[in-house]
Formats: C-alpha cells, sequence, structure tokens
C-alpha cells in the first residue's frame, strides 16, 4: 500500500471515530436530558399534586371542622338548656329542625336509660345508646364523643351512623344521662364528592381510633373500616400533617396523599389523588420527548452511517486519487529522473524548432546551461551544412502528423564553436494537443573515432595480413581453415577459395600429422600453456611436394577464455631445410672425403711405425712417428667437426642405456693411459665399491671422459697426477670428477670455455694442440644425456671438471614423455 | 665362432685403402686375404674365394655394401658366410642397421692397421655359430 493511502486510511479513521464520538456524546447527553426532563416534570407534577392534595386536606378540614362543630354547639346548647329546663328541654329540641344532610336524629338518654327525647331518625338506635350510656357513664367529661360508623337498622332499612355524645351533668357534676346525635357519614363524602377529583383519588375521614368515618375512592363511598395499620398511622405517629405515596392495599394502585390531623375533633383528614392520574399528563409529555428523542437518536444514527458511507467513499475516491497522484509523480519523477540521467541529450521543441526543454546531458553536450538554451531556435545547435536539413524535418513533421521517427548523423554545435558528430534521433508527439517535437541526441564523436580507428586497424591489419611474407591462418577448432593469407596460398600452391574450408589434415604431411594434433590438443587444453608454440613441420602443396615450414601456432581465446581459432604463421624454411642439408652433406663428403685418404695414411704410417715394412733409421721413424701423430690429430679434428655438425644440426645420435659407470670410467681411464705415459702423467681412478649407474651412452660418455682427460694431462705439468673420481650424490645423481693440478683456467678465457674453437692459448705455436671443439661437444653430450657440466678453478691450483648424470630411474620416467621438439 | 679365422674376403673400391689393409690384414694378422674391388668382384670371386669372413666397405660406386651383402647372401657359397663392415659411416643408427642386416660386426675407418686383426679377431670371437 502506498504512504498517501495510508495517509488517507489514517486521516479517515480518525474522522470516523470523531463522528462516532460526536453521535454517542449527542445520543447521550440527548437521552440524559429527555431522561431528567420527564423526572423533573414527574417530579413537578408529584409536588403539585401533593400540594393539592394539601390544600384540598384544608379546605376538607375546614368543612369538617364546621360541620362537627355545629354538632358541638347544638349538644352543648341543648346539654345547657337540659341542667336548666330539665325535661323540659324537650320541646325545645323537638321544635329544632334536626333533618340536616348531617344530623339525622337526636336523642337525650337519662342516667337510667329512659329516653328522653327523640327526634329524627333515631330508630334502631337502642343498643348503641346503651353502649354510650356505659361509656359516658365510666367516662367523665362533657366533650362530644364520636363512634365508629355504625351499622342501626333504623326503620328496617339499614343505615351506617356516626353516634356523636356528650355527658349530660348535674350542676353539681353528676352523671346526668347524655345527649346522642346520629350523624351521617355520607355527608363527609358527599362534600368530598362536591370537589372535583380523578376517579381513582381518595378522600378520608378517619377516627383518631384508627376506624375509617368515611372513605371515597373513585364514586363508591365506604363507611367504617380499620385502618390501624395503614401508612397513614405509620405518617401520623411522625408528623400531624404531611404528605405521603401509598400503595393501595386494595385497588393496588399508587397514590399521593395528603393529610391533616384536626385540632378540634379527634379525627384526620385524607386526601388523595392517584399517581397514574398525575403523572398521565407528564408521562404523555415525556413520551413526546422519547419520542423525538428516539426520532433524533434515529436521525443521528442514520448520519453517522451516512457520513460513515461519505467518509468510506471519500476514502475511496481520496485514497484512488493519491494513488492516482503517487503513480503520476511517480512516473512524472521516473520520467525526469530518466531525461536527466540520459547519457542522451534530450530536447525538445515547438512546432516552429523553438527550444522548450532539455536535460542536463544535452546541456553538457553543448556548453549551455539550461535557461540559455531554452527559447533559443534549435538551428543554432546545428553547423550551418545542417540547418537546411533541419528545417525540412521540422516542416515535414508540421505537415505530416503521422511522420515517424527519424535517425540521422548531424555535426553539432557547441557554444564555443566547435563541432561535435552527433546522432540524432528525432520524431513528433501531441502534448495536450501541442504538436512537440523530440529529439535525442548522442555525441558519437568518440565511437566515429573509435569506428575510424578500427577501420584504419582493420585495413592495417588487412593489409599486415594480406601481404605478410609469411603465411597466417586462422583454423577452426574443427581444423577448417577460416581465413588464410595470400602468402599461406602461394605457399601451399592453393587459391584462397580452395583453402577456406579446407581441413589443415590435408596440407600437413602424414608423419607430421599427429604431432600437430597432440599440440593442437595441449594448446587448447591448457590457456596456461605458452602463448604460442613453435614446431617445424612437414607441409603439403597442391602439387603434393614437401613443404619445411616453421609453425607458430597459438590460440585465440574468446574474453571468457573459450578458445576461438587457432592463429597459425608459417615461414616457409624450406629452403633453408635444402642449404640445411646440402651443407649437411657437403660437411658429411667432405668428412668421407677426407677419411678415405686418412684410412690410407693412418695405415699407411701405422705399418711403418708398427715395423711392417722393415725396421727404419731412426730419424726416418721419427718423422713417420710425427706424420703417424697428426694423421690422429687430422682425424679427431674430422671426427669432432662431424660431430659438431650433428650437435648442431640435432642429429648427433644416442644409442643410451642403464650402464655400470665404473665400468666406463675404468675403460676411459685405459684408453688414456698411453697419452698419460706420453706426457709424464699420472692416471688415478677413485671408483665407490657399490656400482653407481646411469642413463647413457656408453661410447659418447667415455667420448666425454677421454676428452676431459686429455684435458687434464694436457695441462698437468710432467710427473703431475689426474684424478677421475666417480661418486653417487646424494639426490641419486652420479656425478664424475676430472681433476688436474695445472695452472688452472684463466679467468678471460672462462666465459668462452664451451664455445666452438675456443683454446685459451691461440696462438698458432700452442704448445698444447687441440681441436677447440672438445668442450663444446662435450657440454652438448651431457646436456642430451640429461646431465650438466660445470668446473671449479683456482689459477695456480688446477681444475676440476664435473659432470652431474640424472638418476636412472628418474631420468627414464622424465624420458618417457611425449617429446615435443620436431626430430631433424 | 668354432671354425678358426683363415681367409678373408674384402671388398673396397680405393686401392690404396686395399693395399694398406692388405698389408695389415696379412702381414699384422696373419690372414689370407682375396681382395675384390667391387661388389660385382666380389659376387664373381665368392663362389671359388672359399672365404671364412666377408670384410665390406658400405660406400662403392655400383653395388653399395648393402647391395653386395645381398647378392653374397643369394650365393650357396657365401650364404651364411660372416660379414664385418668397415666403413666410415658409424653414426649408431647406421651401425644398428648392418648388425640388423646381419653383419657381426662393424670396423670404423680410418682403422688402426697395427690394431684392426685384433679387432677383426675379437668380433669373430664374440660372434655367434
Amino acid at each position: 500500500m502506498s504512504a498517501a493511502r495510508a495517509q488517507g486510511d489514517a486521516r479517515s479513521r480518525v474522522a470516523m471515530r470523531a463522528i462516532v464520538l460526536l453521535a454517542v456524546v449527542l445520543l447521550a447527553a440527548m437521552w440524559l436530558a429527555t431522561w431528567q426532563r420527564s423526572q423533573f416534570e414527574m417530579r413537578q407534577a408529584i409536588t403539585a399534586a401533593q400540594l393539592a392534595n394539601a390544600n384540598l386536606a384544608i379546605a376538607y378540614e375546614e368543612n369538617t371542622d364546621n360541620a362537627l362543630g355545629d354538632v358541638d354547639q347544638l349538644t352543648r346548647m341543648i346539654a345547657v338548656e337540659y341542667r336548666e329546663e330539665g325535661r323540659g328541654v324537650g320541646k325545645a329540641i323537638e321544635a329544632w329542625s334536626v333533618d340536616t344532610d348531617l344530623i339525622r336524629g337526636l336523642a337525650i338518654v337519662t342516667a337510667r336509660g329512659e329516653t328522653l327525647v327523640a327526634t329524627g331518625d333515631t330508630r334502631g338506635a337502642g343498643p348503641a345508646l346503651r353502649e354510650r350510656l356505659a361509656f359516658h357513664a365510666a367516662h367523665p367529661g362533657t366533650a362530644l364523643r364520636f363512634t365508629t360508623p355504625l351499622s342501626l337498622r333504623i326503620a328496617s332499612e339499614p343505615a351506617v351512623r356516626v353516634v356523636a355524645s356528650r355527658r349530660l351533668e348535674t350542676p353539681r357534676g353528676e352523671f346526668d344521662g347524655l345527649i346522642v346525635a346520629f350523624l351521617n357519614p355520607a355527608f363527609f363524602n358527599h362534600f368530598f364528592t362536591r370537589v372535583e377529583g380523578d376517579p381513582d383519588g381518595v378522600v378520608s375521614l378517619v377516627g383518631m381510633d384508627g376506624f375509617a368515618v368515611a372513605r371515597q375512592t373513585g364514586k363508591v363511598s365506604t363507611f367504617g373500616g380499620d385502618m390501624r395499620s395503614s401508612t397513614l398511622f405509620e405518617q401520623l405517629a411522625l408528623r400531624p400533617i404531611g404528605t405521603f405515596v401509598s400503595r393501595g392495599v386494595r385497588d393496588g394502585s399508587t397514590r399521593l396523599i395528603g393529610y391533616r390531623t384536626m385540632q378540634e375533633y379527634p379525627f384526620v383528614v385524607m386526601v388523595g389523588s392517584s399517581l397514574a392520574a398525575t403523572a398521565m399528563p407528564v408521562r404523555e409529555r415525556t413520551r413526546l420527548y422519547f419520542t423525538f428523542a428516539s426520532a433524533m437518536s434515529i436521525a443521528i444514527l442514520l448520519g453517522v452511517y451516512a457520513m460513515g458511507r461519505f467518509l468510506a467513499r471519500q476514502r475511496r475516491d481520496f485514497e484512488a486519487l493519491s494513488e492516482a497522484q503517487a503513480r503520476l509523480r511517480e512516473s512524472e519523477a521516473r520520467a525526469l529522473a530518466i531525461t536527466e540521467n540520459m547519457a542522451g541529450g534530450v530536447v525538445t521543441t515547438t512546432e516552429d524548432g523553438t527550444i522548450v526543454s532539455v536535460n542536463a546531458a544535452c546541456c553538457a553536450m553543448h556548453g549551455y546551461r539550461a535557461e540559455e538554451m531554452i527559447g533559443m531556435p534549435l538551428w543554432r545547435l546545428v553547423t550551418p551544412p545542417g540547418r537546411a536539413g533541419l528545417a525540412m524535418r521540422l516542416e515535414q513533421m508540421r505537415s505530416d502528423k503521422a511522420a515517424g521517427h527519424e535517425v540521422k548523423e548531424i555535426l553539432a554545435l557547441r557554444k564555443d564553436g566547435s563541432t561535435f558528430e552527433a546522432e540524432v534521433l528525432n520524431s513528433g508527439v501531441e502534448i495536450n494537443g501541442q504538436r512537440t517535437m523530440v529529439g535525442i541526441v548522442h555525441d558519437i564523436s568518440q565511437r566515429k573515432a573509435l569506428e575510424r580507428e578500427h577501420r584504419r586497424d582493420e585495413a592495417l591489419y588487412r593489409v599486415t595480413f594480406d601481404q605478410a611474407l609469411i603465411g597466417i591462418a586462422h583454423t577452426g577448432l574443427d581444423g577448417r581453415f577460416m581465413r588464410v593469407n595470400r602468402t599461406a596460398c602461394e605457399m601451399l600452391g592453393h587459391t584462397e577459395s580452395e583453402m577456406l574450408g579446407m581441413d589443415y589434415a590435408r596440407v600437413t604431411h602424414p608423419q607430421d600429422l599427429p604431432l600437430s594434433e597432440a599440440h593442437r590438443k595441449e594448446l587448447l587444453a591448457d590457456p596456461m600453456h605458452p602463448f604460442e608454440h613453435q614446431a617445424v613441420r612437414r607441409l603439403l602443396r597442391k602439387d603434393g611436394s614437401v613443404l619445411w615450414a616453421l609453425l607458430s601456432v597459438s590460440v585465440v581465446r574468446r574474453d571468457d577464455g573459450s578458445p576461438e581459432f587457432f592463429l597459425t604463421m608459417v615461414q616457409d624454411i624450406t629452403e633453408l631445410k635444402r642449404v640445411e642439408r646440402m651443407k649437411s652433406e657437403f660437411v658429411s663428403t667432405v668428412s668421407h672425403e677426407l677419411r678415405s685418404p686418412l684410412t690410407s695414411i693412418r695405415g699407411s704410417l701405422g705399418l711403418l711405425a708398427g715395423g711392417v715394412a722393415g725396421a727404419l733409421p731412426k730419424p726416418v721413424r721419427d718423422l713417420v712417428l710425427i706424420a703417424e701423430r697428426n694423421t690422429e690429430r687430422l682425424i679427431r679434428l674430422v671426427n669432432d667437426i662431424l660431430d659438431t655438425e650433428r650437435m648442431d644440426s640435432d642429429r648427433m645420435q644416442f644409442d643410451s642405456k642403464v650402464t655400470d659407470l665404473g665400468t666406463l670410467v675404468a675403460r676411459a681411464l685405459e684408453s688414456m693411459q698411453g697419452y698419460a705415459l706420453e706426457h709424464g702423467v699420472k692416471l688415478r681412478s677413485a671408483i665407490p665399491r657399490a656400482a653407481v649407474a646411469a642413463d647413457v651412452d656408453p661410447d659418447r660418455l667415455i667420448q666425454v671422459m677421454t676428452n676431459l682427460l686429455s684435458n687434464a694431462v694436457k695441462f698437468s705439468p710432467p710427473g703431475g697426477e689426474v684424478l677421475i673420481a666417480l661418486a653417487r650424490l646424494p639426490d641419486g645423481q652420479a656425478c664424475i670428477e676430472v681433476t688436474d693440478h695445472g695452472p688452472g683456467i684463466p679467468k678471460e678465457f672462462q666465459p668462452r670455455m664451451f664455445q666452438r674453437f675456443s683454446q685459451a692459448d691461440a696462438s698458432s705455436t700452442r704448445a698444447q694442440p687441440g681441436t677447440g671443439l672438445g668442450l663444446y661437444i662435450a657440454r652438448g653430450i651431457v646436456e642430451k644425456l640429461g646431465g650438466s657440466i660445470g668446473y671449479r678453478t683456482a689459477e695456480g691450483a688446477g681444475t676440476t671438471f664435473h659432470v652431474t648424470l640424472p638418476d636412472p630411474v628418474r631420468h627414464r620416467a622424465a624420458a618417457a614423455r611425449p617429446a615435443l621438439a620436431q626430430p631433424a | 665362432m668354432a671354425t678358426k679365422l683363415q681367409r678373408i674376403l674384402f671388398v673396397e673400391d680405393e686401392e690404396e685403402i686395399r693395399a694398406v689393409a692388405r698389408m695389415a690384414l696379412e702381414a699384422v694378422g696373419g690372414f689370407e686375404v682375396v681382395e675384390c674391388a667391387s661388389g660385382a668382384e666380389a659376387v664373381a670371386a665368392a663362389p671359388t674365394a672359399n672365404a671364412d669372413l666377408v670384410l665390406l666397405d658400405v660406400m662403392m660406386p655400383g653395388m653399395d655394401g648393402f647391395a653386395t651383402l645381398a647378392a653374397l647372401r643369394h650365393l650357396p657359397a657365401t650364404a651364411h658366410t660372416p660379414v664385418i663392415f668397415m666403413t666410415a659411416k658409424v653414426q649408431p643408427s647406421e651401425t644398428a642397421s648392418y648388425l640388423a642386416l646381419g653383419a657381426i660386426g662393424v670396423i670404423p675407418k680410418p682403422f688402426s692397421p697395427m690394431e684392426v686383426s685384433n679387432e677383426i679377431r675379437r668380433i669373430w670371437a664374440g660372434a655367434p655359430d
């Protein structure tokens, strides 16, 4: 996910949370307010109802007080009258109209129980009167007393009456009967029914004795009833006046009650209204509030939902937009980065060729700053000869919207007037309906220079290849010629077309082919192999004749080291070979031709000196001996020259076998004894008891030893001693040392010691005759045998030559490796 | 070689060498020498020469040593007669080729006239029957 998208997401989540939180707070506040409002209104309604009940209770109390006051006053007046008039009072009472709503009857009963006066409806009151009589007789005091409502059978109809009675006393205060008023409890209800109340309301007059006098609930009036265990009496125990809430025992409805204890009379008035009735209007209002709150809640929730949807869409839109913007920015940045970092210069122009934009590379190429280039006509970047072409191209792109791109090489112009070769790819594009020309410029001066250089190299190479006086051939790994030069063709007598594709085996002498094959394999196998390999090979010309060639073969490898082809240089050495052979033949012939007369001379002189032709006079014999000695010397010289020639042409032959060197040393010593005797030199040998063997050609090694011995004898003073010693070195090599006690080798001669025809004493009158080839041949032989030759010398003290020969076992192993050198 | 070496058929084109060699072989070695100046002469002389040994030069005009040897081998008289080459060409390979042709030895030229007879006897003695 992109950063922009993540940011958009986070922002949108925060907004959504804020909205939800706001909605929750709003809902909570609204519901709290609604609830509180309803509670408040309810409390207010209840308070109002209680106040109304209290007021009603006051009114009721006054009313009741008045009514009872009337009864009190009447009975008191009657009592006074009775005291004054006695029995006579009856008349007065009878005259009294007692048929009030309240007082339904009056009666005076004497202490003896005799009803003195009875007016109004007093029927069936006998038992009550008797009870009252007994009560008052027992209780002094003339206050008016009330009973609980009593059911009386008056005129055979049931009636409920409260009996109010007052004790009558004599002037002396003795019990003298009582006056009784029969009160209709319905009077109180009647009063109450005149008060507007709710159907579930209650009004009650209750005696302090705990029995209800009258009670009106709705339209139902009841009289009597024990209320001692009611809430009212719990409250009365606390306060004489007050309000409370009661749950109706009978109907189960909750009521708001106001009550007052009457001050004059033992009654309590109680007014109650039903809570339901009080609450109803409040509830209706509250329901309205709640309905409103619910509606609001739904509206808020819907709002939140809509907001959420909106935000989500917004977020999606934003994300889409952000992503699109990010992509656009990225694409723009990429395009800019590509353009700016392109090695090529990028320039855009208007249709008429005015530069609109350039990248850094373009500025660098032309040596301008970007701000200098923008607005500049494009032709200023081109040298005059190219301007016409540029104008034509611009015109073409203007007129032909479908004109494709074009790649062109031009000579571009720098600010400083210098020029460079450039390759321009130009095309026209539409950007916002504007035709824009885009040019991509590459500085190709270097490439061009390289190309020119390459072409020159190529030409040079081609000329060298074609005109070389040595043959050059490129041979593929499959052995077929890929390229051959003229000289190679001429050498082999083929045309170039004949040679190309031809297998090199066809031009190689069959006897040399295995060697060539082996060399090619070696060259291929080992990249570290010496870069080139030189060998002499016989090649076959087209006409079948043999061409002696010195080949130099190397492998041309690719960058990764894999071989690509063989490069072979061929030098025609046929002529050289012919000359060599001629020289060799010449030397050989001359030697042979010399040998024949020498054979005769030596034979003749030998027979003469040997006395075969008879005894010779001393002077003759001396001369014959001189001739014989010099014949021997001449023979040695011829032999040495032949050996030298063979060695130089690498044709000296060796017949090597593992040989006991002790035997060879003894043979060499023996052959030199005569010569040593002539010089008065003693020859001595030191040969170890254990055999020392080496892989040598015995005759050639003897030739070396005799050469060294003859040198040693030659340079030994008369009476001197020459020692030839044989030893096995710790490393397995054999060592032969020849030591003399002569004058030593002069320093100046030492560097030339082993050269041809070098002698320490080059004067024609040298005392020690020799060919000057001895050491040269000796070294050649020893080296051919795989050994080495050296010397130690001290002027005046003598010289020791030492020859070391390789351990035969190792030497054989080394010799078993394939020889690379071409045998001559 | 059981039989005694007595008669030598000596083939050499150079007259002077022939003379010196003959003297060395007869005077110093005590052999009987039958001289031939060419291969052809040798082939002609061989049937009657009754030679115990052929001493043969290699480089000769006309029939060279090898051709002469081959021709002698075709003659009943010399089919099995031992041959020693006496030549200036004594490179190891050359020596080996002479021995391969059946020669019992090689004496290099120039030879020592006082030694040559002993050399021949030594070769004769070392050769198989």
